[in-house]
């Protein structure tokens, strides 16, 4: 990625020539100097910012960006609670256009149509791809489920009865389907068997908009229109009594659709708010504790932890509606995306974890290379082998 | 609508329908599979069984939920984050930023021409008022106006350096009535600005420049000088093959 390009315009070549073929002889006469003249030749040289090692230069103010690529999105529902855009492992995108779902294989930007509902079924709620990158599931304003196989392109099954209104959030781990509806009930539905319905668990007062799994599978992270995030976990399970919460954190002033788990440290959960609220808070699931809040500005809609860099990247609306990239822990901002000309409500990042691809109500998908590759060739600096100096120009 | 059964018999094959029950690696037990193994076979219990189109009625609850579900679609977004000041209630009607005769196809790539209509307005920056909504019925009418000026001027240009003997020519004919035309595309422009999206003004220019200059050059086929010379150079092939 361009962090690691040198930028000539920032660069002193006069200064760069000057080290790489005379900077060694000043070493040479130290002997001969007196302390006097040590300290003079040394005051010197850093009024006249001659002392640095570092020749490269790079550039220090987060860049404004622009998306590679654009595609068009007709009847895109602008509804904050939905959850239409998911990229499979099998490298498809899937979107729900109104009642219809498409798919784009990003191997060839081609697009089929997996389905078109019926009007007074849909319009489509959420969707999401299952672990294996080949089966789908897609959720209709009627509360139905339809899992469907993506290479075949035909529906295996229908569940029902597990929701009493629309299902806006859904999160798979392995055989589990969690949905989360606008009912405030959260359903873990096992796809295997008849009746699908293992376990319910409850705890929303309204529509639960943000659901999603550790990377482990034993933690469920909900968050909800009433402004709760609850953490799950799969040991606390029982039949008899209404499953209990592990935590719940009450934060946050606003909905919390945006809910990311880290992926290089475990029990670490990144939770963004909405238009009230505006804060990205980050906590230790094991404890419950808030370790960190940061004000964005702006509504929360989406966020994504980079699956390379430590780094994490948050969706806002009004009224930038831009992408900003986050440096973890730090939380300097790295990068602003902007192009989209309505908030930015879905996100998805490509299996390799180098593109995302943010949807709006602008009925707009772009496409961003906003993570870098998971191998960068670092630009060795070109000094000499003194060692490093104080100025540290690299961002 | 209730489904008469299936009374006749018929052979089942097992092995495939068995095959087909559980789908790749996560197992995912399809409905179709689940009715064919159990439905004319054996009785099970009263809630599920006998053609899945049958369940709709042992729930109660998704009727309701559709009927609820069905004017929820109807009123727009509804909830605290769905607030009209998020932008929906401003701006173009349909929300997006194409102009309104583009062509619209899911998932289209329209990478290349909202560059070209954000370079476009950076380079106006406004100051014509140039709208992007266009209706699109002017379009026939400017074409024949673009037409009649451009081809007068054409005769009018093409006479003068015929009709003089000149040692020097300034400039050959065919520069001159290209920039004659490029000079009334542009007057013509400033008129019907309001009217034409930068695209069709484009489009109009290069249509003008392009009918011109295939007319200037076969005028200049025509000229008996130039038949003169396609004619030597018959002759000089002709003598040389003999």
């Amino acid at each position: 990625m361009d962090r690691f390009i040198p930028n000539r315009s920032a660069m002193d070549f006069d200064y760069a020539h000057y080290m790489l073929t005379e900077g060694k002889k000043t070493k040479d006469d130290q002997t001969v100097c007196s302390p006097a003249k040590e300290a003079y030749r040394k005051m010197l040289a850093e009024t006249l910012n001659m002392n640095r090692t570092r020749i490269l230069a790079f550039k220090n103010k987060p860049p404004t960006r622009s998306s590679e690529r654009t595609l068009d999105a007709p009847h895109l529902v602008d509804d904050f609670y939905l959850n239409l855009l998911d990229w499979g492992t099998g490298n498809v995108l899937a979107i729900a256009l109104g009642n219809t779902v498409y798919l784009w294989d990003a191997s060839d930007s081609s697009t089929s149509e997996l389905v078109t509902v019926d009007d007074e079924n849909g319009p489509v709620t959420s969707v999401s791809w299952a672990p294996d990158g080949r089966h789908i599931a897609i959720c209709l304003n009627n509360s139905e489920v339809h899992l469907w196989d993506s290479t075949s392109n035909r529906q295996l099954r229908t569940m029902r009865g597990c929701h009493r209104s629309r299902v806006g959030s859904m999160a798979w781990n392995n055989h589990i389907l969690t949905t989360g509806g606008m009912d405030g009930q959260i359903v873990n539905n096992d796809v295997r068997i008849k009746s699908h319905v293992v376990e319910t668990y409850r705890g929303h007062q309204q529509e639960v908009c943000g659901l999603k799994w550790s990377a482990s599978g034993q933690q469920l992270a909900s968050g909800g229109n009433d402004n709760l995030v609850h953490i799950w976990d799969r040991s606390m399970a029982s039949s008899n009594s209404p499953t209990q919460w592990l935590h719940r954190l009450e934060d946050h002033t606003s909905a919390v659709k945006a809910l990311a788990w880290c992926p290089f440290q475990s029990n670490l959960l990144a939770t963004g708010g909405g238009g009230g609220d505006r804060t990205i808070k980050f906590w230790n699931t094991h404890t419950g504790t808030c370790l960190n809040s940061v004000d964005t500005g702006s509504q929360v809609c989406a966020l994504m932890w980079s699956k390379n860099e430590r780094e994490l990247l948050s969706s806002h609306g009004f009224t930038q509606n831009q992408l900003t990239l986050w440096k973890y822990p730090s939380m300097v901002k790295m990068a602003v995306l902007t192009g989209h000309t309505s908030r930015v409500l879905y996100m998805a990042q490509s299996p390799d974890g180098c593109t995302v691809v943010s949807a709006a109500g602008d009925e707009t998908l772009r496409f961003w290379n906003v993570f870098g590759a998971p191998e960068v060739a670092k630009a060795a600096p070109k000094a000499n082998n003194e060692p490093f100096s104080r100025l540290n120009r690299i961002r | 609508m209730p489904y008469s059964r299936d009374r006749l018999m018929r052979a089942v094959d097992i092995a495939q329908v068995f095959s087909r029950t559980r789908s790749g690696t996560l197992g995912i037990i399809s409905d179709e599979s689940r009715e064919l193994l159990v439905s004319p076979l054996r009785q099970r219990s009263p809630m599920g069984i006998g053609g899945g189109r049958r369940r709709n009625s042992s729930f109660g609850t998704p009727g309701s939920g559709i009927r609820q579900g069905g004017s929820l679609y109807q009123s727009l977004a509804m909830g605290r984050e769905n607030t009209p000041l998020t932008g929906r209630a401003r701006g173009r009607g349909t929300g997006s930023v194409l102009p309104s005769w583009y062509p619209r196809a899911p998932l289209n790539d329209i990478t290349a021409v909202l560059r070209a209509i954000e370079r476009r307005r950076a380079r106006t920056g406004g100051r014509e008022g140039i709208p992007i909504e266009t209706p699109i019925i002017v379009e026939d009418e400017v074409d024949v106006n673009s037409n009649v000026p451009s081809g007068v001027q054409l005769e009018h240009n093409f006479s003068t350096p015929a009709s003089t003997a000149r040692l020097k020519k300034p400039c050959p004919p065919s520069v001159h009535n290209v920039s004659n035309i490029l000079l009334s595309v542009t007057n013509m422009d400033a008129e019907e600005s309001e009217l034409l999206t930068p695209q069709k003004k484009l489009l109009n220019s290069i249509d003008t420049v392009g009918k011109a200059l295939m007319e200037e050059l076969q005028k200049l086929k025509r000229t008996p000088s130039a038949k003169k010379a396609e004619r030597q150079k018959k002759v000089r092939t002709l003598m040389s093959i003999r």
